[in-house]
Parts: structure tokens; C-alpha cells; sequence
């Protein structure tokens, strides 16, 4: 077999990535409709009570333009939650690269409060911000953070010893070694810790909302339920699945990207 | 010492096998890597004798470790017949007519030596075969005795490779295949450890296929050198090897042990260079 | 893992942090919604028994979801180690039902069982199920070739194969998944009392954010936090027990 690989253009691995997820999504979609439809018609559930994957279509479309307002609410809060946290986490992640005494003192405290979940705290947070966007943000901010901050920590160590040694001995400086090396280095772990701390971040917004009022989707799905129009709280449902699936597929493809763009 | 091991359930001899232990006939073996099937072997034929030790040379990419595997019934081959003492390799699999020592010594962490051997029995129910060999006298056999409660990481490559050497002839195989078992090891453990298979072999006389890389091990340890060639993996060449049993390290000065290992390196290199050459 | 000298540093800094605090609210500067950490540790120490009446429930539901959690994963990765080709349906069903939000899961299953033990056994389940059933998943893979290779040439049965070879390597994978779920536990008792219940912490800290007690919220939050911790520092001493060292030193050849 000839030895030379072909080069893949970079981004081709996360278009790939995006499109096969998609795929796979729709098919669950397709699959679990179909069962729905099968059970609630074999079991004669109530149409009021779980209504045929069309009903809820329907719904969607009929107030489609509520649901994307809350949408788009709940995505914002998380995507400037997400940026706030990152913000302070490279920050803080720098810090305790500079000064070892700081990382000695402060990590093991991290370490330990990243095992409380962040929701549990939720009341507090709603206690502090209000009942506006502000708490979605400082849940998803707070959430976020360890794992951001962590993950840009990793990233900012992963330079093997040769490379710093390298720096040392051309006399580079502090900041010099942390934006030629360090950040570069430290990019595909970053995406990572986004990767993992995404994941959730969708769903602790709407949360944040579903306690606080706050008007995004979590908080349609409550007002749906309480005035019992089912098919729009299935349908914001579908949507708010929906979009935290594109969330995180969005982010594995970014972190794809990277991965393949530094290889 | 003759350690008894169980004698072979007569149920799944075939009365025609003759004394063939082992027989592969016309064995192909086909990838589809990509798309493509890729043929990485064939067709390809090679017996082994009851009690005879026959050794597989030849380049990367030839197959060794691929044929070791169709015969251990890992996987089937695309097309030919295999037996194992006159049964197929799935049957002689499900009999544990077949041993297996890998490159990777492959002993379970947690266990310690001794119960990394008592694995085969455990998942033995029959308890026809316990009349073999004990643990304990395999652990004296392979040389480990007081290390018995002792954990795979607490001893060395040559030792560990030991401990599988026993776990594969628990169940008194018919046959017993060994990959490159010695291959991580440093030269001079290896020199010792190809001693200590040749004596372990003396008492119990188990046929054995061994894939080596080693010209000197192949021709040291077996009576037939089986030579092969890549793309596809087949064979070019059975040198006999006739050097007395037991085998000692001094028998490596000889003429036949010198004949035979030139022979081998003439039918390997001379492949070889046909790859390069004018083929 | 807990270094006395280590822990002297971390231990210091959180004591300036909590003693600035401290002094802030001593000179008037803290906001309203903020409690200082005397009258934290005032507060739970006042209403202790209260803080107990509504821990008790809550500390229950979350163990036993927890267990019932650890024993659905094992389950369904014994099922998928032994039948491979379930493998890609059970991870998308699993990955999809990952991303549905608790809160839509939460209001069907009142309906289904109202406001009832089951419901929120069923809810703390769910949410510490996933990141167990994933480690398991991973550790039952993480075996090396030639280990399953020596297991098909023993002809060993799917069920010993688990059992010998799967479940020992993945125990390690396993305590980082149980890990993980410890303070899931809790937030999910904590969230099926969000979504109805008469008595527990959840109820106890919704009830102190409505009516604005500021001291009575963040006492109630400290608690759920040091159970939380407690929880995780709990399955760390059990890993601790249950694996046992293999021996360092190399013997001789």
C-alpha cells in the first residue's frame, strides 16, 4: 500500500462530524415519532393529555413565534453566560499559571466546589440576580466556569518540558511564553472543557427560568403546563431538545475543527 | 519428572487425521479494508506432526500472527481447511484443545500468578479435564515456585510470559500456538526463556506452532522452520531442522545449526530482494 | 489524597476569604442578598432540627435513586457488552435522552404518577443515570485486544467474559462515573422536590427564595452543598477500600 495519506482539507472532519449528528438526530426524531404515534394510538392515550407528533408540529408552527422568541432568549442567556465564564476562567487560569502559590491555594477549593451542582444553588443565584436574564446567566456562567477554567489550566501545562526550556533559553518573557506556547497549546483543551461544560448549559438556563420565571423556553414549558395546552409544551420541548443537540454538536464540531485545523 | 496431563477425549479425533496434529489446507485470507478486499494471505499449507514444534518466520505483513489466529478460531479464514486434531478450530476451541500464549503476557492485574492460571479452569464447568496438571505443579513446572500470591506487576517480562506459558497448557491442550512470546524480552532473558519452553516441552510434548522473528529462536527451538513471504503470506520454504533433543545453547556452534539458519535467512532475504529486485 | 501540609494553603485562603466576607458585613458593606458566614453557621445551627425534618426525606430519595441508578447502568452495559451490535441504538437513544430537559421530563412524569415517592425516585434516577451507564460503557471497552483475545480462545460464555474480564476492568472507569453521580444524586432529589413535594431541602430552600429569608436560603444552600461534597468524598473513601493496591516492586527475572 503507497504510503502518502491524502490531505484532508481541515474543516471537512467537522462538517462531516455536524452532518452525521444531524442525521443520526433526525432518524431518533423519525424513529421516536413513530413509536409515539404507534403507542398513544394503540394505548388510547388521551390526545390532550400526549398529542400525535403532528398535533405538536402543528403547534409549533401556530406559535412559532413565541417559541423562537424563547428560544432565542434562552440561547442568548447561554451563550453570554458560557462567554462571561470564559472570560474570567482564561483569566483566572492565567493567574495561577503565573503564580504557583495562588494555584496551590485556590485549586483544591475549586476542585471541591466543582462537585456541588450548580443548580443546587439555583435558588441563590435567583435570590441574588432578580427574576431577569441576569440569574440564566450567572447559572450558566457559574456552571460553566470550573470546567472552563480547569480545561484552559490543562491546556495552559500541556507544553512539555523541551518547549518551555526553549523559551527560557531564548529569554523569553512571562507573557511572551503564555501567547506564542501556552495559548496555542492550549486551544484544543479549551474546546474540550466548552465540549463538556455545553453539553448541560442549554438545559441549566432553561432551568434557571423554569425556578425564576425568566422568559425562555423553560419557562414555556411551565406556563404551557400550568394552562394545560399540552402540544405547545411538547413542542417547545422538541424544540429546546433540538436545540441543545445543535449546542453540543455545535461545539464538537468546533472542537473538530481545531483538533483537525492544528494537526 | 513426566507430568501427567489428561489425555486427549477421543469424541472429537477423526480416525483419518493420521498423525497430523495440525493441518492447514489451502488457506486463504481475505480484508476488505476501504472497500477493497485486500488478499493478505493464501493459499497457504502447513501440518505439524503430534509432538513436533514447528516455528513461523517471515516479514511483517506476511500473516504469522493472522494464520496463529484462524487456527485459534479468533477468526475464520476466507477460504481452506483447518484441523486440529482432526477437528475444526471452532470445535477444538470449544474442547480447549488449543492453547494460547500471547506477545503481550496478557495476565489479568487484579489476579494474582496463581489464579491468573486457575482462570482457564474456571471457565471450564466440564470437570473431565481437572485430571491434567494442577496449577501448582505448572507454577513449578515454569520455574515460579513462592510466587504464587504474587500480581503480574510485581514481576518482570520473562516471568510474567512464564505465568502464561502455564495458563495455556492448564487444560492440557493438543496444541499449543505461542506469538512471539518472547519478543518483548531483552536477548539474554531470551536465550533463557527459549531453554526454559524447550524444557517445559520435554515433559509435556504438546505440539506447538511458534511465530518468532528470530531466525536463530526459530531454528534453536523447532524441528521445522516454516518460511514465509508477504503480499500475499505464503509459504516459500520448510527447513528441517536436525539438531538432537534436548537442545542446548552449544548445538548453535554446529554445522546444521549454522546450514539451517542460512537456509532460513536465503529463502527470507531472498524474497525480499525480489521485492526489490527485478520481480 | 487529603496531604495534611498540603492543605494548609487552600484551608488558609478559604479562611481570609470567608473572614473578608466577614468583615465586609461587619462594616455594613455586604449587600441584603448576601449572608455573612456567621450567620450562616448561626442559621444552621438554629434551625438544626428543621434543617434535619427536611434533610431526612430528601438524603433518602437521593441514595436510593442512587443505587437504583448504579444497578440500571450495570445492567444495560452487561446487556450491551455481551449483544455489541446494541451498542450505537442504546448510546444515541441514551445521548438523546440526555439532552431532553428534566423540566419536560418532569411534568409528564407527575402525570403519569403524580406527586407521589415514585415520581421523584424516577427523577433522581434518570439524572445521575447517564454519566454511570457512560463510565461503565467506557471501562467494558477499555480491556486490551489480546485480553479478549485469550477469552474467546478459553471459550469463555458472554456472561463469564463480564464477569472476569469486563466488570474488574472497567471498576476503575465505574468510580469515576459514581464519582460524578454522588452530587447528581442529590440535585435530583433536590429538583423532584422542585416539581412537587410537601417536605424536603428542595422545598425547604424554594420556600426561603420566595419569601425572601436570606439567612434561612443560604444556610439551607450550605447544607446541600457540604452533602454534596460529603457524598463525593464518600465514594472516594469506598473506591479507596474497594480497589486494591497491586504491588509496586519488581522481583527478579
Amino acid at each position: 500500500m503507497s504510503g502518502i495519506v491524502a490531505r484532508r482539507r481541515p474543516y471537512a472532519g467537522a462538517v462531516q462530524l455536524t452532518a452525521q449528528r444531524m442525521l443520526n438526530f433526525l432518524a431518533f426524531l423519525l424513529v421516536l415519532g413513530t413509536i409515539w404515534f404507534a403507542a398513544a394510538t394503540f394505548f388510547q392515550i388521551p390526545a390532550y393529555l400526549l398529542p400525535t407528533p403532528i398535533t405538536v408540529l402543528r403547534t409549533l408552527d401556530e406559535n412559532f413565534a413565541e417559541v423562537v422568541r424563547a428560544a432565542a432568549f434562552t440561547v442568548a442567556c447561554t451563550m453570554a453566560g458560557m462567554a462571561i465564564s470564559m472570560v474570567i476562567a482564561i483569566a483566572l487560569a492565567v493567574a495561577f499559571i503565573a503564580s504557583d502559590r495562588a494555584s496551590r491555594a485556590f485549586i483544591p477549593i475549586i476542585i471541591l466546589i466543582r462537585t456541588v451542582p450548580m443548580i443546587a444553588v439555583a435558588p441563590l443565584i435567583i435570590l441574588i440576580f432578580g427574576r431577569g436574564p441576569a440569574n440564566s446567566i450567572g447559572v450558566v456562567a457559574l456552571l460553566t466556569f470550573f470546567q472552563i477554567m480547569l480545561a484552559a489550566k490543562r491546556g495552559f501545562l500541556s507544553p512539555s518540558a523541551n518547549v518551555l526550556e526553549l523559551m527560557h533559553s531564548c529569554g523569553a518573557t512571562f507573557w511572551q511564553t503564555q501567547l506564542k506556547i501556552r495559548v496555542p497549546f492550549a486551544i484544543p483543551y479549551l474546546f474540550t472543557g466548552l465540549r463538556i461544560a455545553a453539553g448541560s448549559s442549554i438545559l441549566c438556563a432553561m432551568f434557571a427560568e423554569w425556578l425564576s420565571g425568566a422568559p425562555g423556553l423553560g419557562m414555556l414549558i411551565l406556563e404551557s403546563y400550568s394552562v394545560q395546552n399540552f402540544p405547545l409544551m411538547w413542542a417547545t420541548v422538541l424544540t429546546s431538545t433540538t436545540a441543545a443537540f445543535m449546542f453540543f454538536t455545535l461545539t464538537l464540531a468546533m472542537e473538530q475543527l481545531v483538533t483537525d485545523w492544528s494537526r | 519428572m513426566m507430568l501427567k496431563l489428561a489425555p486427549p477425549p477421543c469424541a472429537s479425533a477423526h480416525p483419518e487425521a493420521g498423525l497430523n496434529q495440525l493441518s492447514v489446507e489451502g488457506v486463504t485470507k481475505s480484508f476488505d479494508i476501504d472497500g477493497r478486499t485486500v488478499e493478505v494471505m493464501g493459499p497457504l499449507d502447513l501440518s505439524l506432526k503430534k509432538g513436533e514444534f514447528g516455528a513461523l518466520i517471515g516479514p511483517s505483513g506476511c500473516g504469522k500472527s493472522t494464520l496463529l489466529r484462524m487456527i485459534a478460531d479468533i477468526f475464520p479464514p476466507t477460504s481452506g481447511r483447518i484441523t486440529v486434531g482432526g477437528a475444526t478450530p471452532s470445535a477444538a476451541r470449544l474442547d480447549h484443545d488449543i492453547g494460547f500464549v500471547f506477545q503481550d503476557p496478557t495476565l489479568l492485574p487484579w489476579r494474582s500468578v496463581i489464579d491468573n492460571i486457575r482462570l482457564p479452569l474456571e471457565i471450564v464447568s466440564k470437570s473431565g479435564r481437572l485430571s491434567g496438571a494442577t496449577p501448582q505443579e505448572l507454577i513449578d513446572l515454569v520455574g515460579l515456585s513462592g510466587f504464587e500470591q504474587a500480581r503480574p506487576a510485581q514481576l518482570s517480562g520473562g516471568m510474567q510470559q512464564r505465568a502464561a506459558i502455564a495458563r495455556a497448557l492448564v487444560l492440557s491442550p493438543r496444541l499449543l500456538l505461542l506469538d512471539e512470546p518472547f519478543g518483548a524480552l531483552d536477548e539474554i532473558v531470551r536465550y533463557r526463556m527459549n531453554l526454559e519452553l524447550l524444557r517445559i516441552r520435554a515433559e509435556i510434548n504438546t505440539t506447538s506452532l511458534m511465530v518468532t522473528h528470530s531466525i536463530q529462536e526459530a531454528v534453536f527451538m523447532s524441528d521445522r522452520v516454516f518460511v514465509l513471504a508477504a503480499r500475499p503470506g505464503r509459504i516459500v520454504d520448510i527447513v528441517e531442522v536436525e539438531l538432537e533433543r534436548p537442545r542446548k545453547l552449544s548445538q548453535m556452534n554446529s554445522a546444521a545449526f549454522t546450514d539451517a539458519v542460512n537456509r532460513v535467512r536465503t529463502s527470507l532475504f531472498g524474497e525480499a530482494l525480489g521485492m526489490f529486485g527485478d520481480d | 489524597m487529603i496531604d495534611g501540609r498540603r492543605a494548609l494553603l487552600p484551608a488558609g485562603a478559604m479562611l481570609a476569604f470567608l473572614a473578608a466576607f466577614q468583615l465586609a458585613a461587619a462594616v455594613n458593606m455586604l449587600p441584603a442578598t448576601l449572608a455573612s458566614p456567621l450567620q450562616i453557621a448561626k442559621g444552621v445551627a438554629d434551625s438544626a432540627d428543621l434543617l434535619w425534618f427536611h434533610l431526612e426525606p430528601t438524603l433518602l430519595v437521593a441514595a436510593t435513586g442512587y443505587l437504583l441508578a448504579v444497578a440500571i447502568a450495570i445492567a444495560v452495559g452487561a446487556l450491551v457488552y455481551v449483544v455489541k451490535p446494541l451498542e450505537p441504538m442504546v448510546m444515541t437513544v441514551g445521548t438523546v435522552l440526555d439532552s431532553i430537559p428534566m423540566i419536560a421530563i418532569a411534568p409528564v412524569l407527575v402525570i403519569w404518577m403524580g406527586l407521589t415517592l415514585q415520581m421523584r425516585l424516577t427523577i433522581t434516577t434518570i439524572i445521575c443515570l447517564f454519566p454511570i451507564f457512560i463510565s461503565v460503557l467506557q471501562g467494558l471497552k477499555s480491556p486490551p485486544p489480546t485480553a479478549e483475545e485469550l477469552f474467546v480462545s478459553l471459550a469463555a460464555s458472554p456472561m463469564q467474559r463480564f464477569r472476569l474480564l469486563g466488570m474488574p476492568y472497567a471498576l476503575p472507569y465505574l468510580f469515576v462515573g459514581l464519582k460524578i453521580s454522588a452530587p447528581l444524586a442529590i440535585l435530583g432529589a433536590l429538583i423532584a422536590e422542585w416539581t412537587g413535594a410537601e417536605r424536603g431541602l428542595g422545598v425547604y430552600l424554594l420556600s426561603a427564595m420566595f419569601g425572601m429569608r436570606v439567612v434561612a436560603l443560604w444556610s439551607g444552600v450550605f447544607v446541600a452543598c457540604a452533602i454534596s461534597v460529603s457524598a463525593y468524598l464518600l465514594v472516594c473513601l469506598f473506591e479507596r477500600l474497594s480497589i486494591a493496591d497491586a504491588g509496586q516492586r519488581e522481583i527478579g527475572s
